[in-house]
């Protein structure tokens, strides 16, 4: 609900920016590596380098600020209703790998590209 | 914007630190809820408070705006019952008052809460808070951590601060919440991959387009976020639900809420949204506006556009794609400066003050050339492994191509549409673009453009798969409903827009809609796979266009013609030198044919280029003959380039001139030539001299002069007796043909279009215009109407005008089958005597009916003499001595005539003597002393003919006696070569052709005298030498035979002839000294003979229905070893019906067949004689064709060996020929009616 934890707000708009595949949260580099990604933690991205740029791309377009996920049509459009408020590409490039696939499985997690 | 530009110290709050831009947008808003709140507060003198106290001043300003209570009370219910009504009081509010207005309402509000609730302390209202919160941000940091308390302090005392709005607010939103909840638990439910069907209902929250400044988009999207979670950490809540910011959408943002006013209230306080101008989006595009942002995938081998640095704009092909790291390697066509590489390579130093150059063109670049410019070169494997790359300076290059890396930001993906120039720099050379690339494209294209309505002709199928060709039935969106051609059942098959192409037909007409050629229009001429070829209109130009640029129109393009001050046409200055003519206009540019008569160059310039345009009306320059050459007259290309064009004169510039051939189609048919390589045609004075250039070529000026003179008093002696004799009335003179005899158009000839009063108009032939001039001022050559423009050149070129005779275009004629000749007439008697000393040249025709004539020639030395007498029931006597050197012709024609001649010549004669009649008896004798070619045929239905030859030494001869009942004799043949059915005469031939038409016609023979010259050289000689169009009584065929030429097919009374090998056309040779026919014409007889062609063409002239008498003739050339034009003058029949209708009066038409088909024969004469230099093949093609033809009276019988395979022919194509005869007929006929 939209009283969970918002994520991180990014802190720049430059190339830094990176969206999570799964979630599509877009933070800076800085901002995944310290804290991970709010709703795919179990990438553990944080303090993981190569883990981390494998689980986010720079390649995304449209941003969208989800205040009020549950309640927002567009969230529920772009099915970012269940994460947390923050802001959320429109469409990342490219797909999680293989094996991050499966460990989205192994967390009973869907993975739907997008 | 950098977030931390302006915090350099730490944030203690976690939440607020991480928000630069949240502060930044803080100061910003300084703008004006700062400015005024200092402003109270230096009027109230608290400044000493903190900008906290712009909450307190606004608060502590409600009670000044309680004074209006009635209208907050109304507000306030309003607002309670319907949200929305209160969005648009806001809306109201915020219009008309643009200073402050949401605060003051909600003020206001707040102050009627106050009122009514007695309301609470504590909660502050938002908007100060708000206000508040971001100036605690704007001015110290540092005191963030006693913000909220501060802020909590200072509300709290505020009574009239209270939440009850904010709990109305709730109540509703609770509900509404509810409402969503259940909604979306539902959704829920049904899994989060099922939220893409999520539909738009009645209660969702709208979605809202708020202006921003271009380029902040996403910038205005987190900070509305940041804000969120800013108020949301001091407890307050804004109430919008998502921001979108897309970055193909420049300028604005959506804003997800419930509510206007809840996205105003968001979007206070940030600068960078213009939160004045909010437009709702419709629930319809709504989900556009989230779906159109699929992101673009870049894969390989796609096309790419650049969007900076050297190659902007420039074409790439992707090789590889780093996602990763947001990089495409692309493969470009270089723009590689080696000389600026190798001076960078060679001073470093220097080269780190970057030079700015203009940008390098594309080009390709090989290694070899790097190398050679001492450029080190590395050669490494490619990345992908496929290949190599060489490398220097830090430039890849592959294949010539330059390969390099972009980021993907600094790249155009999307609707990349190549154009078909670049796509071929990408095509390996020597292969055509692969279909899938065009279809790419096209696919691409399409998208924008594609509209199809019912009824389009559309092929349709997905790439790849089968291809339906189909009509349109329907169109549904993106779904097209076609219906499979010659599929008469209803089923329609549905196809994506994207797979249904238009279809187009060879044939049809179209416009270029984009791309290069847009705009032009044109026919589809081909088409190929994926492109069309269109014959445009304007440029009478193939172009080649894609398939998806083309519509179906049935527009023509208008063609420009003028340009700024310059005109198509125009002769402009070009610089100091150089002329040209401006001979197309594009959109902006002139191409212009340039004043250089050596080669045909063509430059495209823009209107600056040119220096100024040129006056040439006046200009006059000499031909080669020193004629003077005014602009709009005809001349004739004798040499260089263009040898053989002829056309008007358009534009003079020095002594290059500038003619338009209607026939020549490169650059609007203009040529450059010299003038001196000219000569004019037509026209007057320049055009006798030329006649007589070409028919005697040998002779000099002078002696043309003499005999130009000595035609004209001639001539002169005749107008009045032909005045007299009553033929010429003035009321009848329209289709008649003139000479003007005064003015500035002396001389010229034409043809009487229209009289009025005393004016004529006349139609001058020569100048292809109609002047107009007094009925005084003409003299009329012509007693029967003449038909076309054929028969009246005709008249006049046996007497004046021969340099038309040359010209096929207008299809002047030689040959002289005017009945109305000059000393024609029916009934009349002519008698006329020459005597002539030296170098004479002399015609003498009497043609009538029922005429007579006596015609002596006594020339001396090197005299030309030809005389002719035709005629119905005429005798004719005619006597020649020539002395030496003569060249003489006589024809007797007729019916019922008798003619007797006596040829004496004593050396170096040609002769040849033609008595055809029926009924006619034809005395002739021949003596030759000394290198005589002598013909002699006699032909004639019960004619009787006596020949004798005699040749002393080296004589050809033949004599060829044809017809019914005739009787023939004689045959005589000299030492050389005589006896060949065949004429080869070898020795000192002539040339003499002539023609004889018809009975009582007039005939204008030709002068074989400069065939004598031509032909001297080869054996055929003699072949080539006699031309003779003999046309009998009734018969309308040029060449045919009655008392023909050298290989004469004698054809009787009623039967058609065509004398083939052996027929000469004086018109061409002998006549007609264009430098370009001799040329072909001895070439042709020094080998190269082209039989077969021509020869089947011969074998089809046929004369395919003869009734009785007046047969017809058919003369058909299907040769085309000559002038293409050929082709056009191909077919043509001639017939006549019945003997009656031959009569003079009766049936003009036969008459004018004549003459048509005399011209034909003219233009085919070069090849012609080309034929007679093979008579075998010949005659063994024409006898493949057919079985000879009986006609009418059965006038084969006595016709000679190979009369009867002359006659064959074909029946079809006869009447394919006399289809087309009619054709020509009629628009002769129409010409004359015009």
């Amino acid at each position: 609900m939209g009283g969970a934890d918002a994520a991180q707000v990014p802190t720049s708009f430059g190339r830094e920016l990176r969206a999570c595949l799964r979630c599509r949260l877009i933070k800076t580099y800085d901002q995944f590596y310290k804290n991970g990604c709010e709703n795919c933690p179990f990438f553990n991205m944080d303090q993981e380098n190569e883990r981390l740029l494998d689980c986010t791309t720079a390649s995304f377009t449209g941003l969208i600020s989800s205040m009020d996920p549950s309640n927002s049509w567009a969230a529920r459009w772009l099915r970012i209703s269940k994460f947390v408020p923050g802001c959320y590409a429109l469409s990342v490039t490219g797909e999680l790998s293989e094996e991050l696939q499966n460990l989205c499985e192994d967390n009973n997690i869907k993975y739907v590209p997008r | 914007m950098g977030f931390n530009e302006d915090s350099g110290e730490p944030m203690e709050v976690d939440s607020m630190g991480v928000e630069d831009d949240q502060l930044r947008a803080g100061k910003q808003q300084h703008i004006f809820p700062g400015q005024s709140s200092k402003l109270r507060q230096s009027f109230r003198g608290e400044s000493s408070k903190s900008k906290y106290f712009v909450g307190g001043d606004n608060s502590k300003s409600k009670p000044a705006h309680q004074l209006q209570k009635g209208t907050r009370l109304e507000g306030k219910s309003r607002r309670k019952c319907v949200r929305k009504k209160r969005s648009n009081l806001g809306d109201e509010s915020g219009e008309g008052e643009s200073d402050r207005p949401p605060r003051k309402r909600r003020q206001n509000h707040r102050g009627l809460e106050y009122v009514l609730d007695e309301a609470d302390v504590g909660g502050s209202d938002e908007e100060d808070e708000e206000n508040a919160y971001y100036k605690e941000f704007s001015s110290e940091r540092g005191k963030n951590v006693d913000n909220t308390g501060n802020t909590e302090k200072f509300y709290r005392p505020d009574p009239l601060s209270d939440n009850s709005e904010k709990d109305d607010d709730e109540e509703e939103r609770q509900v509404y919440q509810h409402a969503q909840t259940s909604k979306h638990l539902e959704n829920d439910h049904e899994s989060t991959d099922s939220e893409d069907d999520v539909t738009i209902s009645e209660g969702d929250p709208v979605l809202y387009m708020v202006k921003c400044q271009r380029g902040h988009e996403l910038e205005a999207a987190v900070c509305l976020m940041q804000k969120y979670i800013d108020l949301k950490a001091v407890g307050k809540s804004l109430q919008i639900l998502s921001a979108v910011a897309l970055e193909h959408q420049k300028g604005c943002i959506y804003v997800e809420a419930n509510n206007e006013a809840y996205v105003k209230q968001a979007c206070r306080g940030l600068q960078m949204i213009h939160s004045f101008r909010i437009t709702v989006v419709p629930s319809s595009e709504r989900v556009g506006v989230l779906s159109a942002v699929k992101s673009v995938h870049i894969h390989r081998d796609n096309w790419v556009r650049l969007k900076m640095g050297n190659y902007k704009g420039d074409l790439g092909k992707v090789l590889d794609v780093d996602n990763m790291k947001q990089r495409i390697t692309v493969k470009l066509v270089p723009r590689i400066d080696l000389q600026e590489v190798r001076a960078r390579m060679l001073e470093k130093e220097a080269s780190k003050c970057r030079r700015t150059r203009s940008r390098p063109l594309q080009r390709f670049i090989s290694i070899d050339e790097v190398k050679r410019m001492d450029i080190p070169v590395k050669c490494k494997r490619d990345k992908t492994g496929c290949g190599f790359v060489e490398e220097f300076a830090g430039i890849e290059i592959q294949d010539g191509y330059h390969v390099k890396k972009f980021s993907l930001k600094s790249v155009e993906t999307q609707d990349v549409i190549p154009t078909l120039d670049e796509l071929q720099k990408f095509q390996k050379p020597g292969r055509a673009i692969p279909s899938e690339t065009l279809l790419m494209r096209q696919s691409l294209t399409a998208r924008a453009m594609r509209q199809f309505a019912k009824g389009d002709a559309v092929v349709a199928g997905q790439s790849g798969s089968q291809k339906v060709v189909g009509f349109v039935v329907k169109v549904e969106g993106e779904d097209v409903f076609v219906r499979p051609k010659g599929n008469d059942s209803q089923a329609l098959s549905k196809y994506k827009v994207k797979d249904v192409n238009r279809y187009f037909t060879v044939g049809e007409h179209v416009l270029v809609i984009s791309g290069k050629h847009q705009g032009a229009t044109g026919m589809i001429v081909d088409i190929e796979e994926n492109s069309v070829i269109v014959l445009s209109d304007t440029t009478r130009e193939d172009i080649r266009v894609l398939r998806d640029c083309i519509a179906e129109s049935f527009d023509v393009a208008s063609v420009i013609s003028k340009l700024g001050e310059y005109a198509l046409d125009d002769l402009v200055l070009l610089d100091k030198t150089t002329v040209g003519v401006i001979v197309r206009l594009a959109s902006e540019d002139f191409q212009i044919l340039k004043g250089n008569p050596n080669r045909v160059e063509v430059i495209t310039l823009k209107q600056r280029d040119i220096v100024k345009r040129i006056n040439d009306r006046q200009g006059v320059v000499q031909d080669s003959n020193m004629n003077i050459i005014n602009i709009t007259n005809m001349v004739r290309v004798i040499e260089g380039p263009h040898k053989g064009k002829k056309g008007r004169v358009e534009h003079i510039y020095g002594n290059v001139i500038f003619l338009r051939d209607s026939h020549y189609l490169e650059n609007a048919g203009l040529l450059c030539v010299r003038a001196s390589s000219c000569t004019t045609l037509g026209g007057f004075g320049s055009t006798k001299t030329q006649v007589d250039l070409g028919g005697r070529k040998s002779l000099d000026q002078t002696e043309k002069r003499s005999f130009h003179n000595s035609r004209s008093s001639f001539q002169g002696d005749e107008a009045p007796r032909r005045r007299e004799g009553g033929w010429r009335r003035e009321d009848d003179l329209k289709g008649k043909t003139a000479i003007i005899k005064v003015g500035s158009f002396k001389g010229y000839r034409g043809r009487v279009v229209n009289t009025k009063d005393t004016s004529v108009l006349i139609y001058l032939e020569s100048q292809m215009r109609v002047v107009k001039v007094h009925q005084h001022e003409l003299s009329v050559i012509g007693v029967q109407p003449v038909v076309g423009t054929f028969s009246a050149c005709g008249l006049e070129s046996g007497n004046r005008n021969s340099s038309l005779n040359e010209d096929n275009t207008y299809s002047n004629t030689n040959g002289n089958n005017n009945w109305g000749n000059d000393d024609d007439g029916w009934g009349s008697s002519a008698v006329q005597k020459n005597g002539e000393d030296w170098e004479n040249n002399q015609e003498l025709q009497q043609n009538g009916w029922g005429s007579s004539a006596a015609q002596k020639n006594e020339n001396d030395w090197g005299n030309n003499q030809e005389s002719q007498q035709d005629g119905w029931g005429s005798s004719a006597a005619q006597k020649n001595e020539n002395d030496w050197g003569n060249n003489q012709e006589s024809q007797q024609d007729g019916w019922g005539s008798s003619a007797a001649q006596k040829n004496e010549n004593d050396w170096g004669n040609n002769q040849e003597s033609q008595q055809d009649g029926w009924g006619s008896s034809a005395a002739q004798k021949n003596e030759n002393d000394w290198g005589n070619n002598q013909e002699s045929q006699q032909d004639g239905w019960g004619s009787s003919t006596a020949q004798k030859n005699e040749n002393d030494w080296g004589n050809n001869q033949e004599s060829q006696q044809d017809g019914w009942n005739n009787v023939s004799c004689i045959k005589e043949n000299g030492s050389v070569d005589g006896g060949a059915s065949i004429k080869k005469n070898v020795w000192g031939n002539v040339v003499g052709p002539k023609e004889d038409d018809g009975w009582g016609s007039a005939t204008a023979s030709k002068d074989g005298w400069s065939k004598g010259d031509t032909n001297k050289n080869s054996s055929d000689m003699a072949n080539d030498g006699a031309l003779k169009d003999n046309n009998g009584w009734g018969s309308s065929a040029a060449q045919d035979g009655w008392g023909n030429g050298d290989t004469c097919k004698n054809n009787s009374w009623g039967a058609q002839k065509h004398n083939i090998a052996a027929q000469k056309h004086n018109n061409d040779l002998g006549n007609n000294e264009d430098a370009d026919e001799d040329s072909c014409i001895k070439e042709k007889i020094s080998g190269d003979v082209n039989g077969s062609k021509e020869i089947k063409a011969w074998g089809s002239c046929v004369a395919p229905k003869e009734d009785g008498w007046g047969s017809a003739a058919a003369s058909k050339h299907g040769s085309d070893s000559g002038a293409p034009k050929k082709d056009e003058w191909g077919g043509v029949a001639a017939v006549n019906d019945g003997f009656e209708s031959t009569a003079p009066e009766k049936d003009e038409n036969g008459w004018d067949k004549n003459h048509e088909t005399e011209d034909k024969w003219k233009d085919h004469s070069c090849s012609r004689k080309n034929e007679s230099g093979d008579d075998g093949a010949w005659e063994k093609e024409v006898s493949d064709k057919g079985e000879p033809k009986n006609d009418g009276s059965g006038g084969l019988s006595a016709s000679k060996d190979d009369g009867g395979s002359q006659r064959s022919g074909h029946d079809e194509e006869l009447k394919k020929e006399e289809s087309m005869w009619q054709q020509s007929m009629g628009s002769q006929q129409s010409i004359r009616e015009s």
